[in-house]
């Protein structure tokens, strides 16, 4: 039974290496100099290469899949709120944090920080089964 | 590329109508690299993951109408989009070894350079299958041309 305010399982990530990031570059097609060069991303004013948002995100989605199973992820959206550069790692935490039960949904809230910084802030409809 | 005016607060232009896929050998790298397969994920194992879609947008035809459009509307080549938000909306799950459609907007630019990608997926006979919208930001980084 799920309820408003339950908390998922979180998922701890060490270190972000450069090669998983090249992994996901090359796996997903983005050609962004800013995720490989660190002169570019110094000159962005970061202090080394940005992890992709879309790599953080697909975390989020892991662990909202983790929890739900077979239950159907409906949407994820995402802000990304503060860079998390390679070499650093990242914590997500998520609850519930609505049921809808006429449209037999619940609204997920998926949090990563990296030493109490929020770096995304996501948020995920799943399907609920039917009663 | 057509303009639509009927947004008074930013310009919109419509990209184009993109071919994609999520071939199997396609999603099976994403999958890996995103480490989805590992134990206890949860996950079906021939399932097309949620944030998937984001490949398409980052292809070469796609990138193409978008960076010249973001060029038309003043982007310098020295500048770079930044990611700052996604989302994603499903109205069923995207099957695997399957074709889509994709119809790409571009909306912008709101106050601080920031831009929005909306997409929306269509399936074979027309029916809606998934949105995409992107939220981006225009940034020079120092020491290339602004």
């Amino acid at each position: 039974m799920i309820a408003r305010g339950d908390r998922l399982p979180g998922l701890s990530l060490a270190a972000i290496s450069q090669l998983q990031v090249e992994r996901y570059l090359a796996a997903s097609g983005d050609g962004n100099p800013l995720h490989r060069d660190a002169s570019i991303a110094r000159g962005a004013g970061l202090s080394g290469t940005p992890v992709p948002g879309m790599l953080l995100m697909a975390q989020a989605a892991r662990v909202v899949g983790a929890w739900s199973g077979c239950l159907e992820l409906m949407s994820l959206s995402a802000h990304f709120t503060h860079p998390l550069l390679v070499g650093e790692g990242v914590e997500f935490r998520a609850r519930v944090v609505a049921l809808e039960a006429e449209q037999a949904r619940a609204i997920v809230r998926v949090t990563a920080t990296r030493q109490e910084k929020t770096v995304l802030l996501a948020e995920a409809v799943v399907r609920l089964p039917p009663p | 590329m057509k303009r639509d005016d009927s947004d008074a607060c930013s310009a919109r232009w419509h990209l184009g109508r993109f071919r994609v896929d999520t071939s199997a050998p396609r999603v099976a790298r994403f999958r890996e690299a995103i480490e989805l397969d590992v134990a206890g994920s949860g996950a079906a194992h021939d399932a097309v993951p949620i944030t998937f879609p984001i490949c398409w947008l980052t292809s070469p035809e796609i990138t193409a109408a978008l960076t010249g459009r973001l060029r038309d509307v003043g982007m310098s080549p020295g500048q770079l989009p930044i990611h700052l938000q996604q989302e994603i909306i499903l109205l069923g799950p995207l099957e695997i070894d399957t074709a889509y459609w994709l119809n790409v907007t571009l909306a912008g630019p709101d106050v601080g350079l920031k831009f929005r990608v909306e997409a929306e997926v269509t399936a074979e006979d027309g029916s809606e299958v998934a949105t995409l919208v992107v939220g981006l930001a225009l940034v020079v980084p120092a020491g290339r041309p602004a």
